[in-house]
């Protein structure tokens, strides 16, 4: 229990359910999610065109998605059911994966929204990367993708616009997940979806400038793509950045003002180096200044640097946003 | 027909004074026995707070009982992916063992602390303590208070309300006119925790605005 300062009757306590296990799970699903949305963005809205970078990249982010998943898992039953020989538990995450809790009529539940999400999503990524496997390196190698990918490009579209609608709705699953936790001022708080949102989108620009940076395209035409693509992503994230720190700062704004359990938060937060200087220093406003010098003074060795401390800053985000989930409960202690 | 049916239920209530509560901790005892609850690990469906209020010579301690306030507008509910968490017709909230994956979704909605992890090690030692057949958690889950449905079903009260000492706990039906403790909920005395959450919980307290003067001195 901590000693309370705002009001004799109440109570703060940290939770201990969800730890660094659900912050990757969150920061992976986000990353991921983000990485198709972006790509198949690009392809079916602005008309560019890139195979290998959007192929392996939509390939990448589903694997990160479904590897985010597993921590989540383990962090149920499952992993002591599997050392206790109880492989039945399997299933019932399996009941959970397919909405049990339909059938009971009840359509609230995030995570099975989310399990959904996720499912779609890597359904529609694969297909809509395969569909590119005879354009993307090594991919194209693979005689059997070839043969998929000419299958598969007749309905590119409707892969396309599935990536990006459940790409999004994965990256914003990760925010509502947390928010229907009605005690803890941290995570329900009404812009966190928002805030997940703009920072997963963030760091999947970031693996986006890492790729436009170190990848070089196999002719003049995909370079060019390639380059036109980079560029555009260093302002994007520019301008996501700025947007990640209004939407901070409307954030600990409410937490300050809404309730005497976000006041506490808010000072609690506030007061941890490691928040302050890892997330709010370190991975969100000296990237900001990096990319911007880097776009504007054109000095490209600044872009790879900015885009790893952005990656590293969305998972402090979540890291601290969990660790700070503080129970605010209705009596002495 | 089925309003008919559910106008015959009864809308249970508990009624918890706080101006009566001793602190015995009896009822945390009755419920451990009762249900099983892994009291070896800390974990309760039933505690009671105790905080010091005041400062120097003007000092007091107060305790406050607490269990799952069977919400009928039910956070837990909302956020449990599998259905293992239900409502009984009469609202009382239950977990189903064999559903629960254990993902502690409803555990972080719970505005009111009422869930915890009955894992594997509980499991296991709770078997040796009431023996396998006796042992009503077979497997692990998230645990809750259930009011003793397996009690309030055939008429009798909660284990904790029945051992209470001072009647701190009162167990009512706000179907039945004439019932005392439903009197006291419907005159105002008694009244929720955290109302502006829209949980609408099942568990009234009394003496919630009139704690010791220290409190209220040190509050202000």
């Amino acid at each position: 229990m901590i000693a309370l300062d705002y009001s004799q009757f109440l109570t703060f306590e940290p939770q201990h359910q969800w730890r660094i296990g659900i912050a990757i799970y969150l920061f992976l699903g986000g990353l991921g999610a983000s990485m198709g949305f972006i790509a198949a963005l690009y392809k079916h809205i602005f008309k560019k065109d890139d195979p290998s970078m959007f192929a392996w990249s939509t390939l990448l982010g589903v694997l990160l998605v479904n590897f985010g998943g597993i921590f989540l898992i383990l962090d149920m039953f499952v992993w002591e059911s599997f050392l206790h020989g109880h492989i039945t538990e399997i299933f019932k995450v399996l009941l959970a994966f397919f909405g049990a809790a339909v059938f009971n009529g009840n359509f609230h539940p995030w995570i099975q929204w989310g399990a959904n999400f996720i499912a779609l999503f890597s359904l529609f990524g694969t297909l809509w990367a395969l569909s590119q496997a005879d354009k993307a390196a090594i991919l194209n190698k693979l005689g059997f993708l070839v043969k998929i990918a000419n299958l598969l490009k007749p309905l590119q579209s409707v892969w396309g616009w599935g990536t990006i609608i459940f790409g999004l709705a994965v990256a914003a699953y990760t925010g509502f997940l947390l928010s229907v936790a009605p005690a803890i001022p941290a995570w329900s708080h009404p812009l966190l979806p928002v805030l997940f949102v703009i920072s997963a989108l963030s760091t999947a620009t970031a693996w986006y400038m890492l790729w436009t940076y170190f990848a070089k395209g196999k002719d003049e035409e995909t370079q060019k793509v390639r380059e036109h693509v980079g560029h555009q992503v260093e302002w994007a994230d520019i301008a996501l950045i700025g947007l990640e720190i209004l939407a901070i700062g409307a954030y600990f704004n409410y937490l300050y003002y809404a309730y005497a359990g976000g006041k506490y938060v808010f000072h609690q937060m506030l007061s941890d180096m490691g928040f302050v200087i890892g997330f709010l220093l370190v991975g969100l406003l000296i990237p900001w200044i990096l990319e911007f010098i880097a776009a504007k003074k054109h000095i490209r060795i600044l872009v790879p640097l900015a885009a790893i401390l952005v990656l590293f800053g969305g998972f402090l985000l979540r890291y601290y946003i969990l660790h700070y989930g503080i129970y605010t409960y209705p009596w002495p202690s | 027909m089925q309003e008919q049916q559910n106008k015959q239920l009864p809308n249970w209530v508990f009624v918890i004074d706080l101006n009566t509560c001793v602190g015995c901790n009896a009822c945390m005892a009755a419920c451990a026995q009762e249900n099983q609850t892994p009291y070896w690990n800390e974990k309760w469906r039933t505690k009671v707070e105790q905080a010091e209020v005041g400062k120097g010579d003007n000092i007091g301690r107060i305790f406050f009982p607490r269990l799952c306030m069977h919400c009928q507008n039910t956070p837990c509910y909302y956020a449990c992916p599998t259905g293992a968490t239900y409502k009984t017709p009469e609202g009382v909230v239950m977990v189903n063992q064999d559903l629960c994956i254990g993902c502690e979704a409803c555990v972080t909605a719970c505005p009111y602390d009422a869930r915890y992890r009955y894992d594997y090690e509980d499991v296991e030692h709770n078997k040796q303590l009431f023996g396998e057949e006796f042992s009503i958690h077979q497997l692990p889950h998230i645990d809750k208070c259930t009011f003793c449905y397996h009690r309030i079903t055939k008429g009798l009260e909660p284990a904790c309300v029945s051992t209470c000492p001072t009647d701190c706990r009162m167990w009512g039906d706000l179907n039945d006119p004439n019932d005392p403790v439903a009197e006291i909920v419907r005159s105002g005395r008694a009244k929720p925790l955290a109302v502006h959450l829209g949980t609408d919980p099942k568990v009234f307290y009394v003496g919630l605005d009139t704690l010791p003067a220290p409190a209220k001195e040190e509050a202000e």
